[in-house]
């Protein structure tokens, strides 16, 4: 009687719990290891406190940042420089935008969802892609600084020429249908 | 997460290393293909990272296999990724990464 009248007031309490019982699960895995080990769980947390800070100081910006790109930059425009008929200007365009980029590759995909709205070719939208995860200028100069000028470069000239082939065959090996119903979910969908 | 912040914890830096030392070979290379595409960490620390295990004996290529992988290819993400694609275009994406990340170790493990 009590739990239910609780769950009437609190009618999202147990779906809660059930959408983040990883996130719980996790949590007293920490939690265990903390009183096992305490040099291990002190590690443990801090990682996962570095992790979720980066991913709470990127998202709400990128966020943004998708909400008034998607208000100011016209569908024509979007179609001339990444669309199906822009040709290296597109290739040119995903160059830049990965390359400009920071943070990790789930930052980036407000940002493809954005494109596939304002219908950019699926192949430059891969690729670009596949330059935020190789060559995003930020992290290019710890690269280099760490890992020396030789490694870097071998990344960047192996990387990207293979992530624009892999990019384009995927486009053409993806039945068409499946195509149009991905930008028909990027356009019913805000990101 | 909080399932990376376990298990970076747990692997310490020397086991790593013995794992993916420069005399590991092919299995190394497929050990660091696997943890580099399983884990999340910042990308500002994982050349540090990378820098450290090289110095604590991984090898070139192994290091090439971890961050390639680790930038490129998102099991974790996944889920995500087939919310903004869809499961097709999400699993090809993050295989031909993973094809990628190959070709780029092969290469330096030929010239470095």
């Amino acid at each position: 009687m009590i739990s239910n009248e609780n769950n009437a007031m609190n009618p999202g309490i147990s779906t809660m719990l059930k959408k983040y019982r990883f996130a719980i699960g996790l949590a007293l895995v920490i939690a265990a290891i903390y009183f096992t080990n305490r040099s291990v769980g002190t590690e443990a947390f801090g990682i996962s406190v570095s992790n979720t800070k980066e991913m709470l100081s990127l998202l709400p910006p990128v966020f943004i940042l998708v909400g008034l790109l998607d208000v100011w930059v016209p569908k024509e425009t979007i179609i001339r420089y990444m669309g199906e008929d822009s040709g290296w200007k597109g290739i040119l365009m995903a160059l830049f935008l990965g390359s400009a980029a920071a943070g990790p590759l789930y930052v980036a995909f407000p940002i493809t969802a954005l494109l596939l709205r304002k219908r950019a070719r699926l192949a430059y939208i891969l690729f670009f892609l596949g330059v935020w995860s190789t060559t995003k200028l930020p992290i290019l100069l710890y690269e280099i600084s760490y890992m020396g000028l030789k490694f870097t470069a071998i990344h960047a000239a192996v990387g990207l020429p293979f992530f624009l082939l892999f990019s384009i065959i995927i486009e053409k090996v993806m039945p068409e249908d499946s195509r149009e119903s991905l930008y028909r979910k990027a356009e019913m969908e805000l990101p | 997460m909080m399932f990376v912040g376990i298990s970076l914890a747990i692997l310490s830096p020397e086991t790593i290393s013995r794992l993916i030392g420069a005399e590991s070979g092919p299995f190394g290379i497929a050990v660091a293909l696997i943890a580099g595409s399983v884990t999340l960490i910042p990308s500002f620390v994982t050349f540090p990272l990378g820098a450290a295990l090289l110095k604590d004996g991984a090898g070139y290529a192994q290091i090439a296999a971890f961050v390639s992988t680790l930038m490129a290819v998102g099991v974790m993400t996944l889920p995500v990724e087939i919310k903004y694609f869809n499961r097709y275009t999400a699993v090809l994406r993050n295989i031909s990464a993973l094809l990628v990340s190959i070709i780029f170790t092969v290469v330096i493990w030929r010239l470095m």
